[in-house]
């Protein structure tokens, strides 16, 4: 009688112990399902209740372009080795550790496509979460920076600091505000850009920058005798496939170097 | 009558000109650069931009220095020739280095002013510091003798006219100009740090209490207190109080609108001098200083674990910059 209750205890405590195992899910939490250019979000691995065991686990992080091409190497994770990051479970903790911190920060990455992190955990006793897709849109140009430089009389450059998801882009719009008493008293420039950016972005060299880029702009100008200055402010603004950039950015002084 | 005409005219000619610019010539592309990375005796270029950037390979010739610090301009070095102890202008666009005339040998720390137009050298063996007026291979050299500290500065700031210099110890903080006399700077306590802002001999000092702006060096010198830590009640157990941060950098934006302080356990605080507001942040990283890399934009570690720690503090973001990924492992040709 005490022997077949043993039994019994037994057989319900492995029911339980299994049913409360089979309920831990994994999960990466953290992250967007749409993730935004040049951010950094940072990625967690949680349990949905107490770790039955210790184990270790790597995520690891693959990058799909939208445009196609070999661009793959875009999205990072913040580890010494950019596209797996390991982690340990410690048993009955509900949060895995990448080293001593409870989240690792991900490099979105400036172009359009598809980041997908897939989780690996060694013990069998955890079942891996479903691989997690991150969606990068293309959008619009981003300005950073407008700096007009090199200025002598008789000419002057353009340097636009920006990215472009798409990686393609068809213009520049400047608009110069001319000095007092000039008319007319601004003055629109579009660039057309469509054949330089297709040669960049085509450019295996442009690779490590994503869509980021650094575009220079020639101008020349012949004014009255001792002009040097031939407009008061400027601003800028980048059209690629999907739009303009919005709103344009002002022309600022700066230490930079012109190149 | 007259003068209208000429008005029109001139008008005119401005037009034409702008006519002539309407056909703007194309320029070039390339990929960005945030600026430059010492490691070691070498430099490495950190490309893209802050929040999608990576760190390339040295570009300083191999062996040729046992260290080098960037201007916070990004656009030349002071280095230490790895054979000789030569403190060398390393020119970043040109590849090209010249020793430094009228300066000492192997310095033991060199500082650029906010902007990088001027630099000084510290001496730990003979406690002297070198002021360089200007950043030039012929720089006038300021030689200041401190060995009455009996120790090594806390920290170290330049002006960007290279006409002062400003060092904190434990016991005092001085700053040493044109007159050649240390002036006894009034800071209440023990300064972490300290900085010059851009273009201006003001300056800025944090100790474990206050953070305090020091105007009018040459004269009156005028304190203005802009953070006092308030009187927290001593803790409990001393043995489970937090750990106590201490301040490793402290610098101003280009534009001087924003003043940072970094703390050793990764604390990040901003203070908009225009707005009159204050942010902070936790880098999760062990910041050594606050590098100047033009803008907002500081450089706050080293290349730790592949990565590199930069906080923007007109945004009081901080973000990680990787080691680039090898072609012969799958990156980028």
């Amino acid at each position: 009688m005490i022997a077949r209750r043993v039994l019994l205890l037994a057989v319900l405590m492995t029911a339980a112990c299994a049913s409360a195992w089979g309920q831990v899910t994994v999960a990466i939490t953290g992250l967007p399902p749409i993730g935004v250019a040049a951010t950094q979000p940072s990625a967690a691995v949680t349990l949905s209740g107490p770790s039955p065991v210790a184990t270790t686990g790597t995520l690891t992080l693959a990058f799909t372009p939208a445009g196609g091409g070999t661009q793959a190497f875009d999205a990072k994770f913040a580890s010494g080795s950019p596209y797996t990051a390991g982690f340990s479970i410690a048993a009955r903790s509900t949060q895995a550790l990448f080293g001593t911190a409870p989240s690792i920060p991900v490099m979105i990455g400036t172009v359009a496509g598809t980041i997908t992190i897939t989780t690996s955990i060694q013990s069998s006793t955890l079942t891996p979460p479903a691989p997690f897709v991150m969606t990068v849109n293309p959008t619009v140009p981003v300005i950073t920076s407008v700096i007009p430089c090199a200025i002598t009389l008789s000419g002057f450059s353009i340097s636009v600091t920006g990215r472009s998801t798409p990686r393609n882009m068809t213009s520049a719009l400047f608009h110069f505000t001319l000095p007092t008493n000039t008319q007319p008293p601004t003055l629109d420039v579009t660039v057309p850009l469509t054949a330089a950016f297709a040669g960049w972005y085509s450019n295996s060299n442009s690779n490590a920058f994503g869509s980021t880029f650094k575009m220079t702009v020639q101008f020349s100008f012949t004014g009255p005798p001792g002009t040097t200055v031939p407009f008061v402010a400027v601003t800028g603004s980048l059209t690629n496939s999907i739009g303009t950039s919005n709103p344009p950015v002002e022309g600022q002084s700066s230490l930079a170097t012109c190149p | 009558m007259m003068r209208r005409h000429r008005i029109g005219r001139y008008a005119i000619l401005r037009a034409s000109c702008f006519f002539a610019l309407a056909g703007a010539a194309w320029g070039q592309i390339a990929g960005p650069v945030i600026g430059y990375l010492p490691d070691g005796g070498a430099l490495r270029t950190m490309s893209g931009i802050p929040a999608a950037g990576s760190v390339g390979v040295a570009i300083t010739p191999a062996g040729a220095f046992s260290r080098i610090e960037v201007s916070p301009d990004q656009t030349r070095a002071l280095a230490v020739a790895a054979g000789t102890g030569a403190v060398m202008l390393y020119t970043i666009r040109s590849g090209t280095s010249v020793a430094v005339q009228g300066v000492a040998s192997a310095p033991d720390r060199i500082v650029f002013s906010p902007s990088g137009t001027a630099a000084g050298l510290w001496f730990s063996r003979t406690r002297h510091f070198q002021l360089l007026h200007s950043l030039s291979a012929t720089p006038s050299v300021f030689d200041i003798d401190f060995s009455f500290t009996l120790s090594d500065p806390t920290s170290v700031a330049v002006s960007d006219d290279g006409q002062w210099m400003v060092g904190a110890w434990p016991f005092s903080t001085y700053a040493m100009g044109p007159s050649g006399y240390a002036i006894v700077l009034p800071v209440g306590g023990a300064a972490e740090a300290v900085c010059f802002f851009h273009g201006r001999n003001d300056l800025a000092t944090i100790t474990a209490s206050q953070v305090t702006l020091i105007t009018d060096i040459a004269g009156a010198v005028a304190p203005n207190v802009l953070w006092s830590k308030p009187d927290d009640p001593p803790p409990a157990d001393p043995a489970t109080a937090p750990p106590v941060q201490i301040a490793v950098g402290l610098a101003t934006s280009f534009d001087n609108r924003y003043l940072s302080v970094a703390g050793n356990l990764g604390a990040l605080s901003t203070f908009d001098l225009t707005a009159g507001t204050s942010v902070g942040l936790n880098c999760a990283c062990e910041p050594a200083s606050l590098y100047g890399m033009g803008g907002a934009l500081f450089r706050l570690t080293g290349l730790t674990d592949g990565v590199v720690k930069v906080f923007d503090a007109s945004t009081n973001e901080d973000w990680f910059v990787p080691l680039a990924v090898p072609p012969a492992e799958g990156g980028p040709q």
